[in-house]
């Protein structure tokens, strides 16, 4: 009887979750695999044409471990297939891959500490401009990990303000990691469309709690 | 003699549905969605105002994204009310973040997300508790 129940009240949040996504605005919530997402079955040419990284041959090396391959099949975000995916940064504890979905590239930062994994899936259109915004993540002992996603022909990028670096992109991608004395507030360079500027957040500077 | 078995299978009977109704919540299969309308920037939204609090759970996944038109950037955190402490690794991205923190056992956390647009906005969040 409790599993009826349980069935039913899932089934009532996922239709009242599916008529929030839709009737709130612009943005619908991408479905997940159970909700009919479909997986991408071939990277998309236009996908390719943005990040070289997506048009290499897939090795060994590419591909993410299963325990974190299989949460990220459920979640399907955009029909980002794990399956197709490109390591971009190989480091002790986070590794980042790149992920093709649906008009979607996804950028995927493993911790293989938390087994765990964090994702931002910018638009292909975005990447190919220049437009992809960074993701942070607030990492053990104040430490902040800055990465994201930068189409072809852009070879670095530049942090400021808090601490002044220029990170090199491999892969289509930039990363570092900064010790907490070290946190930038500032990303820029120099895109398809001229200079792109983003502003960072540091998780860790976020308010503690709901006022 | 017949009495005594009768009264012990009541009591019985009622301590197992005492235990069936007191019975602490069990990191059962959650799935939220969870939003707040009009949300100022930097404020952590969890559904209680103008949304779906789903209460504290085991979320293995949590998400944030921008419903609305424009660009602006959005957190997630899955947050601990009873310590004040959260799990590791919160994010922030544009306009859409997802994170999956691993199997998580204690059935003790918000899932939270934030927005930091200049204005009030509308922000929407996802997560699920039985994610592998």
């Amino acid at each position: 009887m409790r599993r009826v129940i349980l069935i039913a009240v899932l089934a009532l949040a996922a239709v009242a979750g599916t008529a929030l996504a839709t009737g709130g605005g612009d943005r619908e919530h991408p479905p997940t695999l159970a909700q009919g997402a479909e997986l991408a079955t071939a990277i998309p040419q236009d996908a390719k044409d943005a990040a070289a990284t997506l048009a290499t041959v897939r090795d060994q090396g590419d591909v993410i471990p299963e325990h974190l391959a299989e949460p990220l099949r459920r979640r399907a975000a955009f029909g980002a297939n794990p399956d197709l995916s490109r390591r971009t940064v190989a480091q002790t504890t986070q590794s980042a891959y790149i992920v093709a979905g649906h008009d979607h590239v996804c950028l995927v930062l493993t911790n293989t500490e938390t087994a765990g994994w964090n994702i931002i899936c910018p638009t292909t259109q975005d990447l190919t401009a220049g437009r992809a915004g960074p993701l942070t993540v607030g990492l053990p002992d104040g430490a902040l990990a800055v990465a994201g996603l930068v189409p072809d022909g852009i070879d670095t990028v530049h942090v400021s303000d808090g601490t002044d670096q220029t990170i090199p992109v491999e892969n289509n991608t930039y990363y570092r990691v900064f010790p907490a004395d070290q946190t930038p507030r500032t990303l820029t360079y120099d895109g398809p469309d001229g200079p792109v500027d983003w502003d960072l957040t540091n998780p860790h500077e976020l308010p503690p709690a709901e006022p | 003699m017949i009495k005594a078995p009768l009264v012990a299978g009541m009591v019985l009977c009622s301590l197992a549905l005492s235990a069936l109704v007191a019975a602490p919540p069990t990191a059962e299969a959650a799935i939220s969605y969870y939003n707040c309308v009009s949300k100022p920037p930097y404020q952590w939204c969890d559904g209680r105002a103008n949304g779906s609090f789903d209460g504290l759970n085991s979320w293995d996944y949590n998400e944030g994204w921008n419903p609305g038109s424009g660009t602006f950037g959005v957190c997630e955190r899955v947050y601990r009310p009873a310590t004040g402490g959260q799990l590791p690794d919160s994010s922030c991205g544009t306009n859409w973040i997802g994170h999956y923190y691993g199997d998580v056992q204690c059935n003790c956390y918000e899932a939270e997300v934030l927005h930091e647009a200049s204005g009030n906005r509308n922000i929407n969040g996802y997560a699920d508790s039985d994610f592998l």
